[in-house]
């Protein structure tokens, strides 16, 4: 499905659609961008909407109803609310900051308006892992006046598409902003036009997408890039309370370890292996008990964790590389011997691995081009230190165990705020 | 005459039924000389208490442990000596990691045999001079998938005339050459001789659209053929709709659907599967299938969708004789399907993982590998 100009239309008129495009959009961008206001109105009409209930059967014809928890919808619709998107934009861009600003810089000897004006075009590439992101990433877009053209993930059930069909019905003069196309990332010829047609490439990672999107963007065309990230938690032996290990539990289930934040890895601030052992032996049941509160893997993930979990086996049989696997119900722990920052089999399946804290610093070092989220579990009078350690080597956000998922508005992504980067500062 | 010989050479190439026990023969043959040159291989097997001669009955062989895709892609193994191996295959490796299989004297002998039934059987040898029009890589040194390989390979089953790449090899890589594909149309178009069209079901399907899109239609002579094939996740990540295809052959060339078919094989499984005339893939001689439950990897009965466990006893070079490939698949019953094979089909549904998605944090994990870390 295809949402153009505020009207649904059928997937086959894509290219018909995109040949025009280029056009229709020049006529859109000559006129002055939607303000920021009657953004901020429709989403939170339509976030009172999904609060009232008024999607849930569409949560349910989309077979969406059981991965929407009540909770989830409700903090889905807080960041939509009013006050979330005030917050935010006053948060990232400040006060008014589409006001032309007349300046007269000292020494200069001159004057001139400085105004913020939105980047023109952004086209969307949005991942598949978080429900709902693509329609969010539209409405930033949209928050800073750009046109926006979303490539929805082969993921999507629907749902983004007709969330933003409901956001244009609630503020037609938004209609001509938005543009969702489910085309595949190997329709490189649609791709590429689209990326012709935008000023920045807004990119989710996953699914191919971004090295795709690299050979396709035109020249001085802005990439912006989020995602592609490896969080981890961090445990000193001051650390290891009950409360703060069932809460890492949580995390690890709740997320299934899919998103840039999850936990993948857990290291011991420790040197000695047979701790690492020790630890795993104690922390499988408090993983258990996390795995038995979540809900059930769907088959296709059920089958790539059993596959990489057979092929663990395989490898322990045949090449002995010090690691060992724990096998829990609907979760494991797999022991290591290196102390590397690395992706786990996911869906409940993390590493635990050996790290002194005098190797942490350059371990991270190593690393510093994918680390975002560390969850720290530590006792209170080493947080201050531990945290400024971590954010030095270049991780962006410290959380405790069962916080590193959290998810607020005017949050950063990624350690930037993505609003300065979909507009431009402009001179006249 | 060795059974795997017996086996590959075999009259009829989807008699499943009548080769059950040579097929569990050439097997154990298989298992035991692993079993005997690979050392990671032997060890896996001591791991699971399984010993080759354990394989008596077609029952047995859901017992025999496989390797997996996964597996092979991080190790490779080998039972010969690599002197020994004549041509080396990888496989197309999306996520970065591929598998290297090497091909030995008598596993390639064996090859040709099946290939020369399965083309026999479905008609496609002809005298007839033919125009192919390749969907993917023009042959390169720098390009050693199986792929690229095949796709080429089976521009030799009929004289060629001309061989048009539609991804040529230039000074910075590969690159598409559109334009050079529409020449090359419109030259076969013109010709007295049938065009056959090899490669990936998502680019033929592109370029359809494209011609669609400029208004052009390049009617072929009659006997042109449309063969689609490439990895087995071609099959299922474009759901382009089977009958739009077949509509859109038919208004781009005038190809009937009965002239459209489609190949699948995999590096870790060389066995050519082709489709019948109703468009399922029936299981060769040459190949099992056990479909396994995707949280037991207990065997699932017919027609309930599991991880696709593929076997053969084709190479003594690399321990591939049963292997566990990333895809979700179904087994159906022969008889379903009417095409007069009774052999069992296979249908692959999907890929293991959720739907169409790879997380962030595994595309970090693969970014951080491609930047060398």
């Amino acid at each position: 499905m295809i949402l153009a100009n505020g009207v649904l239309r059928p997937t086959e008129e894509q290219n018909t659609l995109l040949e025009g495009l280029g056009a229709e959009i020049s006529q859109v961008l000559r006129r002055p961008p939607p303000p920021a206001e009657v953004v901020i109105a429709a989403c939170d009409a339509l976030a009172g909407r999904l609060l009232a209930g008024e999607f849930d059967g569409l949560l349910a014809s989309l077979g969406l109803e059981e991965r929407f928890t009540r909770e989830q919808v409700r903090s889905a619709a807080a960041l939509m609310r009013r006050d979330s998107l005030e917050y935010k934009l006053e948060l990232e861009l400040g006060r008014d900051f589409t006001a032309p600003r007349r300046l007269e810089p000292p020494h200069a000897r001159l004057s001139f308006t400085r105004q913020v004006l939105p980047l023109g075009v952004l086209f969307h590439i949005a991942a598949g892992n978080v429900d709902g992101l693509p329609a969010y990433s539209v409405v930033e877009g949209l928050l800073t006046g750009n046109v926006n053209l979303l490539k929805l993930p082969q993921a999507d059930q629907g749902l983004s598409v007709l969330l933003l069909k409901a956001l244009v019905d609630q503020a037609p003069e938004l209609a001509p902003y938005v543009w969702v196309f489910d085309t595949p990332s190997d329709d490189l010829p649609a791709m590429k036009r689209m990326a012709e047609l935008s000023d920045g490439i807004v990119v989710w990672g996953g699914e191919g997408a971004v090295s795709a999107v690299r050979s396709l963007a035109p020249q001085g065309s802005k990439l912006i890039e989020w995602g592609h990230k490896l969080s981890f938690a961090y445990v000193t032996a001051g650390g290891r309370s009950p409360e703060a290990l069932s809460a890492l539990a949580r995390h690890i289930l709740t997320t299934r370890q899919l998103l840039c934040s999850s936990c993948q890895t857990i290291f011991l601030e420790t040197g000695d292996g047979e701790e690492v052992l020790a630890f795993c032996r104690s922390f499988l049941p408090v993983l258990e008990a996390a795995a038995r509160e979540a809900p059930p893997l769907d088959p296709g993930s059920a089958a790539q964790v059993t596959l990489a979990l057979y092929t663990r086996t395989l490898e322990e049989a045949a090449h002995s590389d010090g690691r060992r696997l724990l096998r829990g119900e609907g979760c494991s722990l797999t022991a290591c011997t290196d102390g590397e920052l690395e992706l786990s089999y996911q869906s409940g399946n993390p590493l635990v691995k050996p790290l002194p804290r005098a190797q942490l610093f350059s371990m991270l070092r190593r690393h510093k081009g994918v680390l975002q989220t560390a969850g720290l579990l530590c006792a209170p009078e080493e947080r201050e230190e531990l945290a400024l350690l971590l954010l030095r080597a270049g991780v962006v956000r410290v959380t405790g165990p069962g916080e590193m998922s959290r998810s607020t508005c005017g949050d950063a992504h990624d350690g930037e705020y993505p609003l300065r980067r979909y507009t431009r500062i402009t001179e006249r | 005459m060795g059974n795997r010989h017996r086996l590959f050479t075999w009259k009829d190439p989807y008699d499943v039924a009548g080769t059950e026990d040579l097929f569990v023969a050439a097997m154990r043959d298989s298992c035991t000389f692993h079993y005997a040159h690979c050392p990671e291989y032997r060890a896996i097997l001591d791991h699971f208490g399984f010993r080759p001669e354990g394989l008596q009955t077609p029952a047995d062989l859901a017992d025999l442990p496989f390797l997996t895709t996964l597996y092979l892609k991080s190790h490779q193994l080998f039972s010969l000596p690599q002197s020994r191996m004549l041509i080396r295959a990888t496989s197309s490796g999306t996520r970065g990691k591929k598998s290297v299989i090497g091909f030995e004297a008598g596993g390639l002998w064996a090859g040709v045999h099946m290939v020369l039934r399965i083309l026999r059987y479905h008609h496609f040898l002809s005298p007839v001079p033919t125009n192919y029009l390749i969907l993917g890589y023009q042959p390169h040194k720098s390009n050693q998938t199986a792929v690229a390989k095949t796709a080429t390979g089976y521009t030799y089953i009929t004289p060629a005339i001309h061989r048009e790449y539609a991804l040529k090899y230039g000074k910075e890589g590969y690159y598409v050459d559109f334009e050079g594909l529409i020449r090359a149309l419109e030259r076969y178009a013109r010709s007295r001789f049938p065009t056959r069209f090899m490669g990936f079901p998502s680019y033929t399907y592109f370029l359809m659209e494209e011609l669609e899109r400029r208004g052009l239609r390049f009617p072929l002579p009659k006997g042109s053929k449309i063969f689609l094939g490439g990895g087995w996740k071609q099959f299922y990540r474009e759901k382009v709709d089977k009958e739009t295809f077949y509509a859109k052959a038919w208004e781009r060339f005038a190809i009937p659907e009965a002239h459209v078919y489609e190949s699948f094989g995999a590096v870790e499984h060389p066995i050519y599967y082709a489709d019948c005339r109703n468009h399922h893939f029936h299981v060769p001689v040459y190949s099992r299938v056990i479909i396994r439950d995707v949280q037991t990897l207990q065997p699932a009965p017919w027609g309930t969708v599991g991880l696709v466990n593929l076997l053969t006893p084709m190479l003594k070079s690399v321990p591939v004789l049963s292997i566990m490939t990333d895809d979700l698949g179904v087994l159906h019953e022969g008889t379903d399907c009417g095409c007069g094979a009774v052999s069992p089909w296979l249908e692959i549904i999907g890929r293991v993982g959720m739907t169409g998605i790879k997380t962030c944090a595994a595309g970090a994990d693969e970014l951080r590998k491609g930047m060398g870390l």
